[in-house]
């Protein structure tokens, strides 16, 4: 692993980019030029907070990372309030991210509510190296869709939207688009997924890889102690190539994990 | 240079720690962890405590394994570990060269297992010593705390102490009704030192599930919240020892996050301390803690660390 840094990361901007979603660029160079795609940030909030919040990168820009921020409790609350100037501590880069696999021909990255967030970082990496990448959505409604289609149309990534209610694109789930998408043979072969967001989506984008023949890589989340693999809080139950189970850990081993390690029914 | 008349060395039943700071069992992992976030030293640590193990791997608890509380977390990893003969054999070799003593942490579920893992521990040449976790459940009596009671406790100290001749600390619960009898029990059996509080036991509930948060349902209550607690219990072993003619170091371990929460301790008996839950939300807290004693103790106008142990002045009454 490369080396942790706990920086005073200095807020640059906070906006509000869906309902209960905020986009905050934080300035912190040790941090941010060692930034890849599927780490994660550790960020004390304050207040009534004792423990950090875990973060994934969103976008890193010169020596600032952007990270999405979903609203649902003290600590996101309280970093939502941050303003321009304000000061946090921040760990990272931590964790194993996205691999970009040699050899790869197409890209689908499959993004669930504010799991959307590390798909910005992961494009523009796979656009870097000029593989033809795909980006489907999903989300309750528009209006919670935390980024802009628009602005991973502009990089060369086609993209689609799935809404569970409401207009705006494809009724239903996201991974409706991920079934279509893989049997129309619009991709070639070689495709590799990446997906981010809720256990349920995972699961099931997970067993259309399978079903497919697609080599998936998944974000997990769990809730952190340390966020450096001290503790073992994180545990993610995986399955051994030969057979049988062990623990890793979501923090250090992952966040991303290859789906078919990943033992799906350790947890509804 | 700052601070070169000042003394901070302690000693723990013959092992003499640059410092009086340790780091908690189950806070560290074994000693490879927070070496990896820059300006972190292993070295300037006074002693490491490792994951408490046992004889066989354990899996550990579903997840959620940890979840906050206000100034708290409440954990019940369920001593995940890969067993005492996987962690002398991969995680010894690395702390080959740390210059902080290293404290092995030892479980179990019967009397057998605590003595076992304690002689396999005895033989390994980077083990300074061993801290014996009697807040386990102990399988044979229906799943009572063996720090819960005074026989059960005498029984693994004892049983330990015929195993191995490093220092024996024996780490106390708060889960009990007097937890200086246990200390009684424990120095009386052989322990060298003791270590106290354990974690104190507790639970969250989700209310839109209406289900505990934690997978194992209860779990250890550890940070901030706990330290008053923490504090008085050590206070009342330290006084309890000295009152029988027992006296022993104590360690002291309970929601400590600065030089000022260590000092409380220190004027309440304990001899060291430990820090955990701090280091998750300030990696950095034990070198901020060391800089912080040698400060309060130029203000406090002491140069050693060892005047200030037990040094509580009395308000009278009790």
């Amino acid at each position: 692993m490369s080396i942790i840094v706990d920086e005073l990361a200095i807020v640059e901007s906070s906006e509000c980019v869906a309902e209960g979603h905020r986009r905050i660029r934080f300035r912190s160079p040790r941090i941010a030029r060692r930034a890849a795609p599927g780490q994660f940030v550790n960020i004390r909030c304050g207040g009534q907070t004792l423990l950090r919040r875990p973060f994934s990168f969103s976008r890193v820009v010169g020596g600032s990372f952007e990270v999405l921020v979903r609203v649902i409790g003290e600590g996101t609350r309280r970093l939502a309030e941050r303003k321009p100037g304000d000061q946090v501590w921040a760990l990272g880069p931590l964790g194993h991210g996205f691999e970009i696999v040699r050899g790869t021909r197409c890209a689908v990255m499959v993004g669930g509510g504010c799991g959307i967030g590390p798909m910005e970082i992961l494009g523009e990496a796979l656009r870097r190296k000029r593989i033809e990448t795909i980006a489907l959505f999903g989300c309750q409604n528009r209006r919670t869709l935390p980024i802009s289609p628009a602005d991973f149309e502009r990089r060369g990534i086609a993209t689609q939207v799935a809404v569970m209610e409401g207009r705006g694109g494809h009724r239903g789930p996201v991974t409706d688009l991920l079934e279509e998408c893989l049997a129309s043979g619009e991709n070639p072969d070689g495709a590799v997924l990446y997906a981010c967001g809720p256990w349920g989506m995972l699961k099931k984008t997970a067993e259309i890889a399978a079903r497919r023949g697609a080599r998936c890589q998944v974000l997990l989340e769990e809730m952190m102690g340390c966020g450096l693999g001290a503790c073992m809080s994180c545990a993610c139950e995986t399955v051994l190539p030969g057979g049988g189970v062990a623990n890793k850990k979501v923090c250090t081993d992952g966040p991303m994990f290859w789906a078919d390690q990943v033992n799906w029914n350790a947890r509804k | 240079m700052p601070g070169s008349n000042l003394n901070l060395k302690v000693k723990i039943a013959g092992l003499e720690l640059r410092n009086p700071l340790i780091v908690a069992s189950g806070t560290f992992g074994w000693g490879e962890v927070f070496e990896k976030v820059q300006g972190f030293d292993n070295n300037m640590l006074g002693a490491i405590v490792l994951k408490g193990t046992t004889l066989q791997p354990r899996k550990g608890n579903p997840v959620p394994r940890l979840v906050e509380t206000p100034s708290g977390i409440i954990n019940s990893i369920g001593l995940e570990n890969p067993g005492v003969d996987a962690v002398i054999r991969d995680h010894l070799p690395g702390l080959t060269r740390c210059r902080a003593k290293v404290i092995a942490n030892v479980a179990g579920s019967t009397v057998e297992e605590y003595a076992e893992v304690a002689a396999r521990f005895d033989k390994a040449d980077r083990i300074d010593a061993v801290e014996i976790n009697i807040s386990c459940p102990n399988v044979k009596e229906g799943g009572a705390l063996f720090g819960a009671s005074v026989e059960m406790a005498d029984e693994v100290i004892s049983a330990v102490r015929e195993r191995t001749r490093k220092p024996i600390i024996a780490k106390l619960s708060p889960n009990v009704t007097a937890i200086t009898e246990i200390a009684d029990a424990c120095v009386r059996a052989g322990a060298d030192a003791l270590s106290l509080i354990n974690t104190v036991q507790a639970m969250a509930i989700d209310v839109r599930t209406r289900r505990p948060v934690l997978g194992n349902n209860i779990g250890g209550l550890s940070g901030p919240a706990i330290k008053p607690i923490a504090l008085l219990k050590v206070h009342q072993t330290y006084r309890h020892l000295r009152q029988m003619g027992l006296e022993v170091p104590i360690i002291g371990i309970g929601g400590i996050a600065c030089a000022r929460d260590a000092m409380e301790f220190i004027l309440a008996g304990a001899t060291a301390f430990q820090v955990g839950t701090a280091l998750f939300v300030n990696p950095m807290v034990c070198s901020e803690i060391l800089d912080g004693l040698r400060v309060l103790m130029r203000e406090m106008g002491e140069n050693d660390i060892n005047s200030l142990v037990g040094a509580l002045k009395s308000n009278g009454g009790e």
